[in-house]
Order: structure tokens, then C-alpha cells, then sequence
């Protein structure tokens, strides 16, 4: 209960009843369609939640955008594999161990670079992802160099193992939602109001008495924990990882992501995978094309909606509906 | 309860304040009058930790301050009402108020009961409590800024300029809170140009010009001195 009494209560139950609702119907949907192909897709929209509601976590409540998530998401994948592969601990627990790594390297990062504002924390968060993909791809004794690795642990514990799609469908969608549920108090709690009023920029809130350094290190780990729970799902569930888990351009798509679904909106975040999982599906024909494609959208989006695709549409309907509010 | 000695602050080559002694002992309300530039904002800022002195000592109580980062300030029992108001524009009264009970001092558990006091205090922010702070007007701005202060039950509040822009039946009314407050055991340290207004509710007060303290005694005395009628009262309409 205790981190509950200091957040809005309203708020709290607002939020469980919208994420439960989400979760019954996503839940009804394999009953209502039957097993077919679209359940992969659906698990992967269900995995690259996670690195994208982290990252909006971020990006809403501090202001700043991290290329890092990739690197975490590939930290998540890669930690969580080699333990449960090499060393044989069970997937349940090496998903968690991985995120305890996960937040160690956030910390560290974080507390150098997140002295660094806006596009700089960009910048440092670029390289600290370059790094990672060389240290990947380089260090072969225990991440299998280029090759990757095979034949990573099925989901599960105790001989238990997820072993179809339907089985990770019900898996993984309950915790995808339970960590949107997490997002949404935490942005609506004590902290969230705290991280909103250090993005304004005021001197005032050092008088306030908030720690801001404190506050933004503590909300870029959360948000790299995110990525890294995601990375260690997908490695679970696809039983391989390369240097491609979790590259540069991977941690790119999930600021796209974003870029459709608004930077500032957790629930944004999921329509925004919905859609670049539709275009990846359904665009296969352009797939020469796609980082093409990808970047003039970015670009476009960035410069006619900078708050987001999606807020931006919804804007523009609210300003056409009652006449232009400038 | 707070002790500035000797205090100089310099930005670059100009000098704002120069070697001011200044003490406010618990339960006063002393103004600190001046005219534009003299260096009001400035000492304010240097007992927050916004600006760094040159030379000399603040002490909070038995506490040497310019030891104590900005941010632990609040914990020690300082509260700003600052210059502008400084409230976040895009959040609701009610956050602005949970905002100012951050540090140390504040319990959670006494964030009710607190934010009550000061809808007593300030009736309009109660029914203005879900409004975001930029759509109302200056006086509630600045009783909202007031109302944050004291959501981190500070022992003594530093307000810098509160009456600036308002009416003066808004003044009025923000001044009888500060007296009020005071009542109530808490000090304050009054920064304004609106030399009458303060003076009709200070113990004591202090002259600042150009960077330093020319005057210094009860606000009787600086109320009848002829310089002060002169300079800050309008001639001899006290």
C-alpha cells in the first residue's frame, strides 16, 4: 500500500480500471479469433511495448529522449540468455537477475550523462549504444560474436516451459499490461509530479527542496528497465539473439514509435508499436526501402507535430472542430 | 534566527551587495525596502543558494548556510516566495501546493491538514485548487506562490517582492495573511518597493541602497524618518 497512499487515488483507480479493461479484451481476442499467425505478431507488439512505454516514460516525464533503449533492450536479451543458457539458471529468474544488471549499467550511465541536457543526452546516450554493439560483437566467448546465440531456454520455471504461441500470448500480455499499470501511477504519483516540475527548467526547484539530480537518474533506470524486461522476453520467446537484438537502429524505430504515438502518452506508446508492427508486416515488399522510408517519416512527423503524430492529429480535429485556437 | 554577516556578492565586475549585516530574530516580520537594483532580489537569492556571495556568512539558527547545498536548504526551514512567482504554469493549484512539500520537513501524512491551513488561508485557492496556475490572476498567482512556501513548514519564508504588480486591495489582503502567518509562529523577511504597505506590518526594517544597508531600525522610527517619507513614502503622505 505504501506506494499507493502517496498517489491521487482517483487516479490510481482510473487507471487500474482502463488497463484492466485493455487487458480482458486483449485477453478475449485468441477466444473470439481462434489460433491463427497474427498471435506472433500480437506477442511482439506485447514485447515492444516495453522498451517504447519506458522510453515514453522518459521522454514525458523529464523532456529528454535517450538512444539507449536499444542497448538495454540487447543488455535485457543478452543477460538474461547467457544466464539461463550458460549457466542454467531458469528463465523466470534469469529474466529478473538480467534487469538487476540492466539497472546497474543504467545507473552508471545515468549518473555521468544525465548531467548533459536535451540533445547532448542524445548524443552521449548514442555513443554508450555503439559501445554496447561492439562489445556484443566483439566479445564472442560469451555472446557468441556475430553468430549470436542459439537455443535460449523457453519461458517458464520449475519444468514448466511456455511452449506455443497461445501460451506466451497469455504470458506475456499480462505482464506487458502490469508494467503499463506501474507507468501510468508512477507518472500520475508524487514522483511523476516531482519529474514534471524539474522539466520546467525553474531554479525554484532546488529550493523546493527536490533532489533533481536524484530524481532523474532514478527515472532513467525505471525507463531502462522497461527496455531490458522487453529484451529478455523477446530472447525467451524467439530462442536466439545477434548483434541486431537491440541495435542502434532498433532503439531509432522505438523513438519512431514514439514519434507516432506522442512523446509525452504511455497509451500513445502502444498504438505507436501497433502501427510500426503493421508497417514492418505489411511493407515487406518495401524492405530496401524501409530505413528510407523510416527516417523522411521521422523527420516529417518532427517537423509539422513535434509533440507526436498522434496528439498532434488529435489537435488538429479539436482546433478544425472549434475554430482555430491558435 | 537568520544572521547574514558581511554579506558581498558580486556578478563579474559589478557589485551588488556590498558587506551587508542583516538579522532577523523568530517570530519578526522585517521589510528589507529598496528601490530597483539595490540588491533585495539578490540577498534573497544568496539565502536560497541561487547566487554564490563573494565574501561573508549566512547563518540559519546555529547553521552555517553556504555549507548547505540549495536543495537542503528547505530541509533546514528556509522557504522562498520567489521574484515572479516562479509557480509551474502547466500544473494545477493543487500540484503547485503538493510541490512545496518535498523536502524533509513536510510529512506526508500531514499534506492534508497543511494544504487546509492554507485554504483558510487563501479561500480562492481552494476553489481554484484543479485550475492550472497560469489562468489565474496575478493576486492568486502570488497567493499560490505564498501557499507553496509554507507547504514545506519552513520556520522562516524569504518573499521577494510579493505585492509587485497587484492592486492595492489585493495587497492588502496578502499582506493581512503574512500577518497572519506570523500569529501563527512563523517568521518572515519582506522584500518590497511598496515601502508603506510593508512598513504598516514590519517589526523592524532595513534600508538597502545600492548594495548596501543604509538605514536599519523599527518601522516606527523608518516610518517618521524624513529621508525614508521622502524617498519611499511619496513626500509627506505617510
Amino acid at each position: 500500500m505504501s506506494i499507493l497512499t502517496f498517489i491521487k487515488q482517483d487516479a490510481v483507480h482510473l487507471n487500474t480500471a482502463r488497463v484492466a479493461l485493455f487487458l480482458t479484451a486483449i485477453l478475449l481476442v485468441p477466444v473470439v479469433f481462434g489460433i491463427g499467425y497474427y498471435l506472433n505478431m500480437m506477442i511482439f507488439i506485447a514485447i515492444l511495448s516495453l522498451p517504447a512505454m519506458g522510453l515514453s516514460l522518459l521522454s514525458g516525464l523529464s523532456g529528454q529522449l535517450a538512444i539507449s533503449h536499444g542497448a538495454f533492450f540487447a543488455i535485457g536479451a543478452y543477460a538474461s540468455a547467457i544466464l539461463s543458457t550458460n549457466i542454467g539458471i531458469n528463465p523466470v529468474l534469469s529474466t529478473l537477475l538480467a534487469q538487476m544488471i540492466v539497472a546497474l549499467v543504467a545507473a552508471a550511465i545515468g549518473a555521468v550523462v544525465l548531467r548533459l541536457r536535451s540533445h547532448y543526452l542524445a548524443i552521449a546516450t548514442l555513443s554508450f549504444a555503439i559501445i554496447v554493439e561492439l562489445v556484443i560483437k566483439e566479445w564472442s566467448g560469451l555472446t557468441g560474436g556475430m553468430q549470436g546465440m542459439l537455443n535460449i531456454p523457453a519461458m517458464g520455471a520449475l519444468g514448466r516451459e511456455a511452449t506455443s504461441d497461445i501460451q506466451y500470448y497469455y504470458i506475456y500480455w499480462p505482464i506487458t499490461a502490469l508494467l503499463l499499470l506501474f507507468a501510468l501511477n508512477l507518472s500520475s504519483s508524487r514522483i511523476g509530479r516531482a519529474l514534471r516540475a524539474i522539466r520546467e527548467g525553474e531554479p525554484i526547484v532546488d529550493s523546493l527542496g527536490i533532489q533533481a539530480a536524484e530524481y532523474k537518474i532514478g527515472i532513467y533506470i525505471i525507463s531502462s528497465v522497461f527496455a531490458g524486461v522487453g529484451g529478455a522476453l523477446y530472447a525467451h520467446f524467439v530462442g536466439f539473439v545477434t548483434p541486431a537484438t537491440g541495435s542502434i537502429m532498433f532503439a531509432i524505430e522505438i523513438i519512431m514509435v514514439l514519434a507516432l504515438g506522442g512523446f509525452d502518452r504511455l497509451w500513445g506508446a502502444l498504438v505507436g508499436v501497433v502501427l510500426i508492427t503493421l508497417l514492418n508486416e505489411y511493407a515487406l515488399g518495401f524492405a530496401d526501402y524501409k530505413k528510407i522510408i523510416l527516417g523522411v517519416t521521422l523527420i516529417a512527423v518532427m517537423l509539422v507535430f513535434p509533440r507526436g503524430l498522434l496528439p498532434g492529429l488529435i489537435d488538429l480535429a479539436r482546433s478544425n472542430k472549434y475554430g482555430r485556437t491558435a | 534566527m537568520l544572521d547574514l554577516r558581511d554579506l558581498s556578492v558580486s556578478y563579474g565586475n559589478i557589485s551588488a551587495l556590498k558587506n551587508v549585516s542583516l538579522k532577523v530574530e523568530a517570530g519578526e516580520i522585517v521589510a528589507l525596502i529598496g528601490s530597483n537594483g539595490a540588491g533585495k532580489s539578490t540577498l534573497i537569492k544568496t539565502c536560497a543558494g541561487l547566487v554564490p556571495p563573494s565574501a561573508g556568512e549566512i547563518f540559519l539558527n546555529e547553521t552555517n548556510l553556504l555549507k548547505q547545498a540549495p536543495s537542503r536548504r528547505a530541509a533546514l526551514g528556509i522557504a522562498v516566495v520567489p521574484e515572479n512567482r516562479r509557480l509551474f504554469d502547466d500544473m494545477s493549484v493543487r500540484d503547485n501546493l503538493q510541490l512545496g512539500a518535498y523536502s524533509q520537513r513536510a510529512h506526508r501524512s500531514k499534506m492534508a491538514s497543511d494544504m487546509a491551513e492554507i485554504f483558510a488561508l487563501f479561500p480562492r485557492l481552494e476553489e481554484r485548487q484543479n485550475q492550472k496556475a497560469m489562468t489565474m490572476s496575478g493576486g492568486e498567482q502570488q497567493m499560490l506562490a505564498i501557499g507553496r512556501a509554507l507547504m514545506s513548514r519552513p520556520q522562516i519564508v524569504l518573499m521577494d517582492e510579493p505585492s509587485i504588480g497587484l492592486a492595492p486591495k489585493v495587497v492588502s489582503q496578502i499582506f493581512d495573511a503574512i500577518v497572519q502567518m506570523r500569529a501563527k509562529g512563523l517568521t518572515v523577511l519582506l522584500a518590497e518597493q511598496n515601502a508603506s504597505a510593508s512598513l504598516k506590518i514590519a517589526d523592524r526594517a532595513y534600508v538597502l541602497e545600492l548594495g548596501r544597508v543604509t538605514m536599519s531600525g523599527t518601522a516606527k522610527e523608518l516610518k517618521e524618518s524624513d529621508k525614508v517619507r521622502k524617498l519611499y513614502l511619496g513626500g509627506g503622505a505617510a
